[in-house]
Parts: C-alpha cells; structure tokens; sequence
C-alpha cells in the first residue's frame, strides 16, 4: 500500500514530470516562469488546487457518474467542478488567511485553464487509481509542476542577462531550456520504481 | 474590419503558436506525427467553430457575470461531441491523441476567443474567426508534427521520405524534442518576420 | 440576493440544456463506439489465435477472464485454442496484451492491444520494420511455451530479444504473457 503512493509520487514527480513529459500545464510554466518568487507563488497556488480537485473529482466520478452511467459527461462536469473550486478556494483565502491570499491570490484566476489540474483529474481516472491513489497523484503533480516551474524561473532569471542572439530572445530560447531540462529529466527513465 | 481580414488575421498575423504562444500542451503532446498534428488541429477547429457560433448567437442573452462560467460549459459540450464523434468513426487517431481530446477544453485559444471575438460580434464573422484560427492552428500543428516526424522517424504521414543512410534522431519524437523543435520553429519565424519587414 | 439567484438559475438553464444535447449525441454514438471496440478486441484476438473464428467467453471463480476460440461457426466441439488479456505494468502504462495458445499451450501469437509507452522507445514493441508485415518484437513469441518466454539475448527459439532502449517495456510484455499462459495452464485440462 506505502510502496504503490510512493512509487506513484515519485513517478509523477520525476519520471513523468507532469510539465516536462506529460506536456501538461505548459502554458503557466512559460507565462509565470520569469521570476523565482512568482513561480513560487503559483506552483503552491497549483499543488492547493491539484490535492483538492483529486480529492472532488474522484468521488464525484465513481460515486455519481459511474454509477448513473452517464461518464460521458466527465469533461463537462470536471471542468465545472475545478472552475467553481479555484472561486471558492479564492473566496475562502481570502476571508480566512489574507496573507496566503495576497500571495496566491492573482494566480488562482489562471489555474482554472490550466489543463494539468484537469489533466491530473482525468488521468487518476484513467489510471484506475484508488481515492487515496489519487489524492497522491494529484498532489505529487503539483510538486512536479512547481519543481520545473521553479527550475525554469531560476534558468531564466540568468538568461535576462545573457547575450541570446535577436531572434532567440524571449520564447524560443525559454523553450529550447525546457527541452535541455527534459532531456536531464529523461535521465530518471532507467529507474523502475519496484 | 473587412471579412477577408478577420478571416485571414488567424492564417498569419496572428497565427495561434507561432504569433501568440498559446494552446501549447497539445501542441506539444501530440505533434510526434504529421497526422496526429493534423487530427488534433481538426478537432480543435470543430471546437471553435461551435462555440464561437453558439457564443455569438447568444451573446446578449447570457449575464456577463457568469460568461466565462457558461462559455467553459458551451466549449466543454462541443468537446465532449468532437471526443465521442472521434471515438466512434477515427477510433485510430482518438487512441493516438488520448487524454489531449478532452484537455481541448482548457486550450486557451478557444476561451479567448469566445471572449475576445465572438461575445463581441456577430455571427458570420465569428465563425470566420474561428475557421482563420482554427486552421492557422492545424497548420502549426501539421508543421510542428511533420518537421518532428521527418527528424525523428524518418518518414512524413507514415510514408518513409529519408535515404536509408538517414539515421533518425529519436529524440526530436521525444518529450524534449517537442520543445527544442518549436524553439527553433519560432526563432525561424521571428527571423522570417524580421527579414519581411526590413523589406 | 436575488441577483445571485438569477445568474445561478442561468448557468444552471445552460448546463441543463448542455447536458440533454450531450445524452443526445451520446445515444447517436453509443453503438457505434461499442462496435467499434468490440470490432478492435475481436481483430486483437483473431491476430492472437488465427486459426479460431468465434470465441466464447469464460470467467474462472476468481474473476480471470478468458476465451475459448473455435475453427466455424459453431462455439461447440473441441476448441483450437485460448485466449486471454495480459496485463503487465510498462514504463509509464499499463501494456495490455491479448495472448493466444493452442491446446498444447504453445502461443500462437500475441498482440498488444494498448499502451502508452514513451513515443519511440516503449512504443516499439508496436513497430513494424521496413518491408514487414507485422511487428517484430511480437512475432517473436509465436511457438514459444511457458518455458521459452523470456527475455535472451539474441532471441531465437529460446527466448525473446528485447527493445533496445525499451526494456521495461519489453520485460513487462514478456512478464505478463508468461504469466498469462500460466493462468490458462491452470485453467484448462
């Protein structure tokens, strides 16, 4: 039971990086990615949301839609679910712990299009995980997309400084760093955790 | 704005990927064949399509304040069609983009442009909105994949195009290839934008 | 408050309306995708036992699901051979692979009838080389036994070659399959 979460964290975490070789979340990581503490910021921002919408979802899915045969809904209610989640979830920070919401606050609005948290949602489905399965899914992803979000910010903080010839500036160089840490990430894909 | 322009403006001057760095993760995910690009590029143009059309219909009737609310649920349904459609009549190609046809809802393109685009006009250029961007997003996709493809398996829409000495680069179909091959792909754009308009 | 209960009501109306169009389009599709999934587990099975035309269903007091195929139209007399799903954990997916043996439990092909594995390592043990009809690494299983299902370098009648770059992934077929003829060898007599 302890061996499976921890095989499914570490996987989620390192061997299939949600951002750098599942593709998720891609948008976030190269619009917030520009300074150390805002990808920070969001990558909390991000696990928050992740942890609870793998908490909603999963019971929603099997306990509802499973069971009323109407699974082809999925997409639609999940979306639903995880837009209103992200309104409470700002609502709530913002009554009950301003400074968490001055920190995470101008985030949250961003995370409903961000489709790893949908992404992570689906897949716990697909992936035939149980409840507390997903919950560690859903809230390693969230480490793993901060681990990149944080390591790019850190890369691009130093290229700002860095003579990048005029047509790599901005994206293109952002993008070819993503693809060299990808690479480092594929070095984890010998290990089989057993 | 003439009718040709809106049209077009998504073929070129505002080319989804290449001009605004948006609806990245399929772009990326998917493109490890010209035919996956292609696939995923279509389906998202249906996407479009619909809700661009359904959002300007019913544009003044929807409250403001929920818009965003009811355009997610209006992108959510056309999905949720395009995926069922796919399974029952591409089986093949909706295995091959998998969890990426239900992730079209949360591709920014779209949502912006119910927002920007089709909350704000009417019906027939809405839909030439959608079909401008939608193809100038396949289009991007199809070069992505086909470029990617050529380099990391030898072939273009599963025919062989190399010489047989021509060792394929595996990793240009990996993960990191997505990312370095749109690098490049964009820094070859800018270059092409940079030489058009010392012209 | 009573704006709040307007927007609520609309968003509700939406959903609503969304949900009867979608029940709609699913109804339309439904058949079609079940036969399309059944049309893609039958061609699975029939690439697994060739010789078999109709299969029959079984399922073991503990839930092991297998297929008893027979030459015909009819699902009665002696049958040419089993069939059964194995399920074997890949690198980043569960590989599903439909396993078909004579009586003799010697296999008479497999065909891996879904995956996820990386794009151009794991995926190969789909690839069909250049000039071939079917995939290399699962024709490779043809004629094996309980026995001879296991990785050797080299391969030949004694073993399976594995995926260079994919072993995982070509542990984990070959692990499943064995497995899986053992279940049928425990299930037949």
């Amino acid at each position: 039971m302890f061996d499976s979460l921890f095989t499914i964290a570490i996987a989620a975490v390192f061997i299939n990086n949600f951002v750098l070789s599942r593709f998720l979340g891609l948008c976030p990581f190269m619009g917030v990615s520009r300074n150390i503490s805002s990808a920070i910021g969001m990558g909390m921002a991000v696990i928050f949301v992740m942890t609870i919408a793998s908490l909603v979802t999963w019971p929603l899915y099997h306990l509802v839609l499973h069971t009323y045969d109407i699974t082809y809904l999925r997409t639609i209610v999940f979306i639903l679910v995880i837009a209103s989640l992200v309104q409470f979830v700002e609502m709530a920070l913002e009554k009950t712990a301003p400074a968490l919401y001055q920190a995470l606050g101008i985030f949250l609005p961003l995370i409903t299009t961000n489709c790893a948290i949908l992404g992570v949602a689906m897949l716990n489905i697909d992936d035939e995980l149980s409840l507390i399965e997903s919950l560690t899914q859903g809230f390693a992803a969230g480490v793993g997309f901060t681990l990149a979000l944080v390591l790019m910010a850190g890369i691009r903080e130093r290229l700002e400084l860095a003579r990048v010839p005029k047509i790599f500036e901005g994206v293109p160089i952002a993008l070819i760093c993503a693809g060299l840490m990808s690479i480092a990430f594929l070095g984890f894909a010998g290990f089989a955790v057993e | 704005m003439s009718a040709w322009k809106v049209f077009a403006r998504g073929l070129w001057d505002e080319v989804p990927l290449f001009r605004l760095v948006l609806g990245l993760c399929p772009a990326l995910a998917v493109t490890t064949s010209l035919v996956n690009g292609m696939g995923m590029g279509l389906a998202t143009t249906f996407v479009l399509l619909g809700s661009n059309l359904v959002v300007s219909i019913f544009r003044k009737v929807i409250p403001g304040k929920i818009r965003i609310p009811a355009f997610i649920v209006i992108i959510a349904s056309f999905v949720t069609v395009v995926d069922l459609l796919m399974h029952g009549y591409t089986p093949d190609l909706h295995k091959a983009l998998g969890i990426f046809i239900p992730l079209i809802v949360v591709n920014c393109i779209i949502l912006g442009r119910s927002e920007a685009f089709a909350s704000k006009n009417g019906v027939g250029y809405s839909l030439l909105d959608a079909a401008g961007m939608g193809l100038g997003f396949t289009m991007a996709l199809m070069i992505l994949g086909g470029v990617r493809e050529i380099l990391g398996s030898g072939s273009l829409a599963g025919l062989p195009v190399t010489p047989e000495s021509f060792r394929p680069v595996l990793l240009f179909i990996l993960p990191p290839g997505g990312f370095i091959a749109y690098g490049l792909l964009l820094a070859a754009f800018n270059k092409l934008e940079r030489n058009r308009s010392a012209d | 408050m009573r704006d709040i209960i307007e927007l609520v009501g609309a968003l509700v109306l939406i959903t609503v309306i969304a949900a009867v169009v979608l029940s709609n389009v699913y109804l339309l599709t439904r058949d079609k995708i079940a036969e399309v999934e059944h049309q893609r587990e039958l061609n699975a099975m029939k690439t697994a036992l060739p010789a078999a035309t109709v299969f029959e269903q079984d399922t073991t007091g503990d839930g092991f699901v297998y297929y008893r195929g027979f030459a015909g139209e009819e699902k009665s007399g002696e049958p040419v051979g089993y069939v059964a799903l194995a399920l074997g954990k890949g690198y980043s997916s569960t590989i599903r692979t439909m396993v078909g043996v004579d009586p003799a439990l010697a296999i008479t092909g497999i065909k891996v009838a879904s995956q996820q594995e990386t794009p151009g390592l794991g995926t190969r043990i789909e690839q069909v080389r250049r000039g071939e009809e079917e995939p290399w690494f699962q024709s490779q299983f043809r004629g094996k036994t309980e026995k001879t299902v296991k990785l050797l370098r080299g391969g030949g009648p004694d073993g399976i070659e594995a995926i260079t770059g994919a072993t995982i992934s070509s542990r984990a077929v070959t692990k499943s399959v064995r497995e899986t003829v053992q279940r049928l060898d425990q299930v037949i007599d």
